[in-house]
């Protein structure tokens, strides 16, 4: 009964090691991960800092005022003018094509057969 | 006598000679050890069980300085997603004069880099006895980087956000402007913060970036060229200021809103000079006729006066003192069009009475008239209307004068004249046509609204709005020159040039103000709006109608086809 409840104390004494070794080395893993978690968190931050800023600069390329007055300046060069009403036409507004009309058995100058009629 | 203590038994059997019995004793005090043990390292275990089970629990944040300072607003963009204001990240020069361990050392250092820091100010901050001091905000990161290098204990940064407007003045009214705080002082920033912005950052939520954007209705395109126009307008004119606003009759948003002279927005003491004030919506005008579309409106849905009714424009009309005429009279009697057209004052003031006073008070508190235009804008003025309203009064408030409006008030009752009669309040949010009927109230008859836009799209055609014609887009619209009070007394130098239009009048989808203030009489085109403010609204229809999506036609005689069609649809109900 003795020697079993020596080897359950060792047992036991060399489990909890074990698991001492065991927790500690899943809090280091747990450390090393938020560190790096905390450094992505970081990263996306800036990452979103440029995208707003790029943001800010594009709008300010890009806006009406300036682009008119760029137009002004090289008109030479571009030659664009404001679009005009007549300038504007919607689809409906085309006619349809018309049917082709069937081709009569009348034989041109030195043909030998009607042609077949374009279709 | 012997003297023998009694030994407790279990110490006792110690001094047993019996060699099972120490062995037994032994037994039960290990076990009861090894239990104790045991226990122990069970209730280690099972808290590791419990540990691993239980959800992670966010870790307290602690309020630093950085956190109350950092306010972050969202972006406001436009209705197709153009950026209109943002947030830039800027670095604000702060010092903690507890820290500082020579001042005159700190000050000089800094004098290199910020000579502009006022030394007696900063001499008094550093000295005194605080934790905490504003030195300079929103720097640039160069000179953020070179105090940097510095290395003054006591000095550091924080990341502030400033809040940046790409397109500079291009809608500056409707903006606003936020104080250093990054805090809504005026406009749709205003706005924001009013509608629960303040509230969340004031619980510590709106800390980054995560914010939605704000959509407007406004279409900066749309708002580029408004401007534009009305700035070109002041100039050729020679005017003192300028409107220009474009709202969507179908859902009451507003499109356009400029008011000129304005200001840029990133240096906001620009909005505080009071030239650059807001008279879309904050300032008050007697717009002269162009109060007639209202008063024209009214006279028709009242079933009194019908189109082909004629008023006596021969002889003025005379109260006591005042007598009522007509500029460029016809002297002859003229029907309720002609009437229109050619802008009679006797016209209007006898069509007026013909309904009543009463009547036109009920009519012109039904299309918001009296009160302030309910908008999201905090610039919203209220009219300045007569307390007491004797026939004289109701005679001159039928072509505009003695009630002041703002230019907004005359957009959105002219809206709901020209979308089938229905008043939408005005909005600088997206909204759908669903959305805008479930607020919508009903003020003029289909009828009236049909025949509203025979008379604007005449007056076009015919009348005095002949150079606002846009070819190709159906502009409709009625001038107004209103005579200013200089001194207590009408000026005839001294005009308020307006055009009220809408296009395209076949079915009408937008209304478009100009106001032109005070043109210079000696350049081309003098006072009257019939040359000045449909100038403007050419340019602005000519130039918005291929963005906002209106196919051009040309039809040959518009006002007859609306009349045949209104007449058609009468006869058929």
């Amino acid at each position: 009964m003795a020697r079993f409840i020596n080897a359950l104390g060792i047992m036991t004494v060399i489990v909890m090691i074990a698991v001492a070794a065991v927790v500690y080395a899943l809090k280091k893993n747990a450390e090393v991960a938020g560190y790096a978690v905390a450094q992505l968190a970081q990263q996306i931050d800036d990452e979103h800092e440029r995208i707003a800023t790029l943001k800010a600069e594009w709008s300010l390329l890009d806006q009406p005022a300036r682009l008119q007055a760029l137009v002004e300046h090289f008109k030479d060069k571009l030659v664009l003018s404001a679009i005009t009403a007549d300038q504007i036409g919607h689809i409906s507004e085309i006619p349809m094509a018309p049917k082709p009309a069937a081709v009569e058995a009348a034989p041109a100058e030195g043909a030998a057969a009607p042609k077949q009629p374009a279709r | 006598m012997r003297f023998s203590l009694r030994l407790p038994a279990i110490l006792r059997r110690r001094t047993d000679k019996s060699a099972r019995a120490p062995l037994e004793a032994m037994h039960g005090r290990l076990l009861l050890a090894g239990l104790v043990f045991a226990s122990v390292y069970l209730t280690i275990a099972g808290r590791l069980v419990w540990f691993g089970l239980t959800p992670d629990r966010p870790s307290v944040a602690y309020l630093t300085a950085q956190d109350s300072v950092s306010a972050a607003r969202p972006d406001i963009l436009d209705r197709n997603g153009e950026t209109l204001a943002t947030d830039i990240r800027t670095a604000s020069l702060y010092a903690e004069p507890r820290k500082i361990i020579d001042v005159d050392e700190a000050m000089e250092a800094l004098a290199t880099v910020l000579p502009e820091l006022d030394t007696d100010t900063v001499r008094r901050k550093l000295s005194s006895d605080t934790g905490f001091q504003w030195l300079k905000r929103e720097v640039t990161p160069a000179i953020r980087d070179k105090v940097h290098a510095l290395g003054i204990p006591g000095i550091g940064f924080l990341t502030e956000n400033k809040r940046f407007y790409p397109g500079g003045p291009l809608a500056a009214h409707i903006m606003g402007s936020v104080n250093i705080d990054n805090q809504g002082i005026a406009g749709i920033e205003k706005h924001i913060d009013d509608d629960g912005l303040a509230d969340l950052q004031a619980l510590g939520f709106a800390k980054n970036r995560e914010l939605e954007p704000v959509r407007l209705s406004i279409d900066a395109r749309v708002q580029h060229v408004v401007r534009d126009e009305v700035i070109r307008g002041v100039e050729t004119f020679g005017a003192k200021a300028g409107v220009g606003i474009v709202m969507d009759v179908e859902t009451g948003e507003i499109i356009a809103m400029s008011s000129i002279p304005d200001f840029d927005p990133n240096d906001p003491a620009q909005a505080l000079e009071k030239d650059n004030m807001n008279r879309a919506t904050a300032g008050v005008f007697e717009l002269g006729s162009v109060f007639k579309t209202f008063s024209t409106a009214m006279a028709l849905d009242s079933g009194k006066v019908g189109l082909n009714d004629s008023f006596d424009a021969r002889v003025p009309l005379r109260f006591g003192g005042r007598t009522i005429t007509d500029f460029h009279g016809k002297h002859r009697v003229l029907t309720v069009p002609e009437i229109f057209i050619f802008s009679s004052n006797l016209g209007t003031a006898r069509m007026a009475l013909s309904v009543g006073i009463d009547a036109e008070k009920e009519f012109l508190d039904r299309i918001g008239m009296f009160k302030r235009v309910p908008m999201e804008l905090p610039e919203s003025a209220g009219p300045i209307v007569p307390r007491h309203w004797p026939q004289v009064t109701a005679v001159t408030v039928s072509f505009g004068h003695s009630i002041s409006v703002t230019p907004m008030h005359a957009v959105v009752a002219a809206s709901a004249l020209m979308n089938g009669g229905l008043y939408i309040p005005p909005t600088f949010y997206p909204r759908t046509h669903e959305q805008a009927m479930k607020v919508a109230r009903r003020v003029v008859s289909p009828e009236t609204s049909d025949k509203m836009r025979y008379l604007f799209r005449l007056n076009v055609e015919k009348g005095s709005g002949k150079r606002a014609e846009a070819p190709g887009y159906r502009v409709g619209g009625k001038t107004g020159t209103a005579e200013k009070v200089v001194n207590g007394s009408y000026s005839g130098n001294k005009n308020l040039n307006s055009f009220l239009a809408a296009f395209p009048m076949d079915k009408p989808r937008y209304v478009v103000l100009s106001v032109v203030d005070e043109p210079d009489p000696s350049r081309a085109g003098g006072r009257t709006a019939g040359f000045t403010a449909t100038t403007v609204v050419s340019g602005i229809v000519r130039r918005i109608a291929p963005m906002l999506g209106v196919q051009p036609k040309f039809p040959p005689d518009l006002s007859a086809e609306i009349m045949a069609e209104a007449s058609a649809r009468t006869r058929a109900q």
